[in-house]
């Protein structure tokens, strides 16, 4: 049996689509067998982001209503043999998503994958409530801004009232990802530090991302960040990966704004 | 033969009528499940199948005449605890006394008719009407109490002691910061 993730956010643009992809490449990388579900329906990205916008045939809606079946539905990754993607819809919005009926997928697709992992819409409307419903742990996304905070916030007391676990009184376990994390911006204390988010959230830290300018390119060109060796956004999804799988792996330091020393200055020079 | 022996608190109650029976029993249901209860008086089905279905030991005959007892004495305290973060969103309303034992995010709203007392920071909006609040604010809160908002400025970063004796309202931080369990 599978575990389900639930990627939520509240606010849009934070980084949930792409905080998705690359967790799914990592832990397909680890060796587990990931299925990624897009619920932002009308708004389909994540196809996007892994590079596959042109293998969508079907989508979770023609799984939903019976129209093709699973195997035929779901799109194997370009960059692991262990990852596949169910795309969202992109002609139907979301009142195309019925409880019973995606229960019914979540079910169906814990048996088959050791992770299910949904991409929630942005906000906190129906569409959001679906993909929380049955979920067993969520993995909330915010950049460090009090915008952003506040937004998760709300989605977080969403999760605790909503969520069939939470009903049922079992625990709903919550992570935080700190996405966007600007070292120079959070020495000269013009962005929130991790402490006083984790402090205002309280839920356990699952990982700071550094802010990366490759993240641009990497979702234009298909090809997560995650794959980039050099990246340190990248190093840190890796990280984030290997703490989902169970290991016990150090947070490292990404805030804390090392300007070039005068000795690299020099080297730099000679090169 | 083998011969156990057991200590019990048993309670006793004299039933006057079924209604007031259930009510008491309704009420302190949590307490009594795990004692004896011997009743003196009429007991009805009703009664018998509440008692059945809530798995408790009563019984009709026992004998305590050399026995001393205790009069009960039931407390019920109007102090509501909340012991969760209050988040965005949450609008709490409560009419009584109300103790919290975590922060109050942005965007979350307390109405309290009683007295308040946050062990947490607070960034939300609290609305008290009570005679009494200790309460520890960020800038972002909005603090009415007694229908006069407090100036932010003397509340921030310090447990306050808020008090309304009739005529004025009197702040007065504390200096030393108070240590919570």
């Amino acid at each position: 049996m599978g575990i389900v993730y639930a990627i939520i956010s509240g606010k849009g643009g934070v980084g949930k689509t792409t905080t998705t992809a690359n967790i799914g490449i990592g832990i397909a990388q680890e060796g587990k067998k990931v299925v990624l579900v897009d619920f932002d329906l009308g708004q389909r990205n994540l196809d996007l982001i892994l590079g596959l916008e042109n293998r969508v045939i079907y989508d979770m809606v023609h799984v939903m209503d019976e129209e093709a079946g699973l195997k035929q539905a779901l799109i194997k990754s370009k960059h692991t043999d262990n990852l596949f993607l169910l795309a969202a819809s992109q002609t139907k919005d979301k009142s195309a998503l019925v409880q019973e009926k995606v229960k019914k997928l979540i079910e169906t697709l814990k048996e088959e994958f050791d992770y299910v992992i949904l991409d929630a819409p942005a906000g906190i409307e129906s569409g959001f409530e679906h993909t929380i419903m049955y979920a067993d742990a969520t993995i909330v996304v915010v950049n460090p801004e009090v915008s952003s905070i506040r937004d998760a916030d709300k989605a977080i007391g969403i999760v605790d009232a909503k969520c069939e676990r939470a009903k049922e009184n079992k625990k709903v376990q919550k992570y935080l990802v700190i996405n966007r994390i600007n070292p120079a911006m959070v020495s000269s204390g013009e962005m929130l530090a991790s402490a006083d988010i984790l402090d205002i959230l309280s839920i356990d830290l699952l990982g700071k991302i550094p802010e990366d300018k490759g993240i641009v390119e990497a979702s234009n060109t298909g090809k997560p960040i995650i794959l980039n060796e050099k990246s340190g956004a990248g190093a840190a999804y890796k990280r984030i990966c290997k703490r989902l799988c169970g290991e016990n792996v150090a947070f490292e330091d990404v805030e804390t704004f090392n300007s070039p020393s005068i000795m690299g200055k020099i080297k730099g020079l000679f090169q | 033969m083998k011969i156990k022996q057991y200590s019990i608190k048993v309670f006793e109650i004299n039933i006057e009528s079924q209604s007031s029976f259930l009510a008491f029993m309704d009420k302190n249901i949590i307490m009594l499940k795990h004692y004896l209860i011997y009743l003196k008086g009429e007991v009805t089905p009703d009664m018998e199948e509440y008692l059945k279905s809530h798995d408790i030991s009563y019984t009709t005959h026992l004998n305590l005449s050399d026995k001393k007892h205790q009069e009960l004495v039931l407390k019920q305290s109007d102090l509501k605890i909340i012991d969760e973060i209050v988040r965005s969103g949450q609008d709490i309303k409560v009419a009584s006394d109300l103790l919290i034992l975590n922060r109050v995010n942005s965007g979350a709203k307390l109405q309290v008719e009683g007295n308040l007392i946050i062990t947490g920071i607070v960034d939300g909006i609290i609305f008290c009407n009570g005679d009494f609040m200790l309460v520890k604010t960020s800038s972002k809160a909005m603090i009415v109490f007694n229908g006069v908002e407090i100036d932010g400025s003397l509340l921030q970063n310090k447990f306050n002691k808020i008090i309304f004796n009739g005529e004025e309202i009197i702040v007065s931080p504390i200096e030393k910061e108070p240590k919570w369990a």
